[in-house]
């Protein structure tokens, strides 16, 4: 599995697409550091530093926390793991190496482990230089609270994970790029949510003032509840739903891949 | 005598479509065995299942005697190029070759330059493989399969949408690595006359199932002069040739009697098979093209 992995890895680093994505991902943090700049800065004077809560010192969990809710860098990174996950199908490669294994879900779970590895160099090239501009260019930046920040990222991590085995499986489903990223695309752009919304509506409707409501269970409904100053109850329940996202996803495709002739 | 390769019943559905119905078959150390068929008739199904990309509904094999799934690492023993070889487009003929070696846990760069050169692509290792020619692609595909520095070869259909040039390249290429490498190969085509160039030993599958093999050698007399005799009792027939001591006969399309010995007798036959009451319905003295013998196995067994 080993070989497999690094086998992964140098077409990765060899692939146009992954460093194509790279910049795009580095190009987001970096505009989205310009509009953080501008709403703390606020030098027009409409009052956006206070409207977004971006007043006082800033530190790392400030900025952060407003990166995090963006979806950009998610939509980049489904890009990127639909394209690595279907690259060796679509040119037929699988046909070379399948034989090598004798347990085929191998060979998916070792091309998962190498997407998480893209996916974190890319998140962490994309929050790097997001912090990177931080430090440099924000007034009177201080660290602030490094553990609530580290707690923080650790389970937005998570969520990239589970995000990363959902669009891993959509692709290894469908066995297609257009496949994979429809769904991943409908959830990463927002679209899901408005339908979870609905069945929220619905639900509050049913049941007066329920103590769950269905986003709570889907994936993105789970990460948008992410955030500094959730109750230790939510993040339980968000870290529960991302861990069951992932294991079901990636156990999924592995039994999939396990299954199915390669045709 | 040493089998590389051997099936014992091998069969592949597809719902209640048969895609491969128990093929049983030996290849020896050394050969280059040709498997013919039509498009459809059951070869990459066939091919898949020996490199493990489907499994068999029925049936086993073994490789260097051994049974597959007990040992995966006798896959790095066995080459494989099915149908269109699997390249990434994007990438240079080099790093194809490399992502492979990589793969198989390999890291002998000078012998992926060695194999480059051997394929005639040493020229091109920095090209991308979407600027090489079809030829070339399919040569990068055999230097693919040829990473792991196999014993067996199964390449299936290389040849497949090559013009002219491009096949007489895929041959020589096959028959240098039979030759220097020691290599046994099995390879399919629907095209027997280019097989019967390289090929030692043939099958022919029709409909799934494995209904000749021959030699080369028998193939050549079997596409050499013969008396063809069509006849009103077939079966009548073959007991009366018998009794004539005719043992190199057989029957094609169920009703005509092919023979290839004692050739300037075919009135002595007529005779004999008058007096058994037996009517000739036609003879004459034939020599068959190596594609129409093939039409003729291969639509005898679709009757």
């Amino acid at each position: 599995m080993r070989n497999l992995i690094n086998m992964n890895l140098y077409r990765m680093r060899k692939a146009v697409s992954t460093w194509v994505l790279a910049i795009v991902a580095v190009a987001i943090a970096v505009l989205d550091f310009g509009i953080m700049k501008i709403y703390v800065d606020d030098p027009f004077g409409w009052g956006l530093a206070e409207v977004t809560g971006l007043t006082g010192g800033m530190d790392m969990m400030k900025t952060i926390t407003g990166f995090l809710r963006g979806t950009d860098l998610l939509i980049v990174l489904s890009i990127f793991v639909v394209i690595f996950t279907n690259a060796e199908q679509k040119c037929g490669f699988d046909k070379n190496i399948i034989g090598i294994t004798k347990h085929k879900w191998k060979q998916t779970l070792s091309r998962w482990l190498s997407a998480m590895i893209g996916v974190t160099a890319i998140m962490a090239l994309s929050y790097g230089t997001f912090t990177g501009l931080s430090v440099i260019f924000m007034n009177s930046f201080s660290a602030g609270d490094m553990l609530a920040y580290g707690k923080l990222m650790l389970i937005v991590y998570l969520f990239y994970a589970a995000f990363s085995a959902l669009f891993f499986f959509f692709t290894t489903l469908f066995k297609s790029s257009a496949g994979g990223l429809v769904p991943s695309l409908l959830i990463t752009t927002g679209v899901l949510s408005l339908i979870t919304k609905l069945l929220d509506l619905g639900a509050e409707k049913l049941f007066h003032d329920p103590k769950y409501l269905p986003s709570d269970f889907f994936l993105e409904g789970a990460y948008s509840a992410v955030s500094p100053d959730a109750s230790n109850g939510t993040i339980i329940r968000v870290v529960a739903t991302a861990a069951v996202y992932l294991v079901v996803a990636l156990g999924l495709s592995m039994f999939l891949q396990q299954k199915r002739d390669v045709r | 005598m040493e089998y590389l390769l051997e099936t014992d019943n091998l069969t592949k559905k597809y719902g209640n479509i048969t895609a491969v119905d128990h093929v049983s078959i030996k290849i020896r150390r050394g050969e280059i065995y040709g498997l013919i068929g039509r498009n459809g008739a059951g070869k990459t199904t066939f091919f898949k299942m020996l490199a493990g990309l489907c499994k068999p509904t029925a049936g086993t094999f073994s490789i260097f005697g051994e049974p597959p799934e007990k040992t995966p690492k006798l896959r790095d023993r066995i080459g494989v190029l099915i149908e269109r070889p699997g390249l990434f487009y994007t990438l240079s003929a080099y790093n194809n070759l490399r992502i492979q070696a990589i793969a198989l846990g390999m890291n002998d760069d000078e012998y992926l330059h060695e194999l480059l050169r051997e394929v005639g692509l040493a020229e091109y290792e920095k090209m991308k493989v979407k600027k090489l020619s079809m030829g070339m692609k399919q040569r990068l595909g055999i230097a693919m399969s040829l990473v792991s520095r196999p014993d067996l070869l199964l390449l299936d259909e290389p040849i497949n949408g090559l013009d002219p040039q491009g096949i007489v390249e895929i041959r020589e290429l096959i028959e240098r690595l039979s030759k220097e490498r020691n290599i046994t190969i099995m390879i399919s085509s629907h095209i027997l006359e280019e097989l019967s160039k390289i090929a030692t030993r043939y099958g022919i599958i029709h409909n799934g199932q494995l209904i000749d093999e021959f030699t080369h050698q028998e193939l050549l007399k079997r596409c050499s002069e013969h008396i063809e005799i069509r006849t009103s009792d077939p079966t009548k027939s073959c007991t009366v040739l018998e009794q004539m001591g005719i043992t190199e006969y057989k029957v094609v399309d169920k009703s005509i009697i092919q023979i290839f010995e004692r050739l300037t007798e075919s009135g002595d036959i007529v005779l004999e098979l008058a007096k058994n009451n037996i009517k000739t319905l036609s003879i004459a003295v034939k020599n068959e093209a190596l594609e129409d013998y093939y039409l003729a196995m291969t639509g005898g067994a679709k009757q």
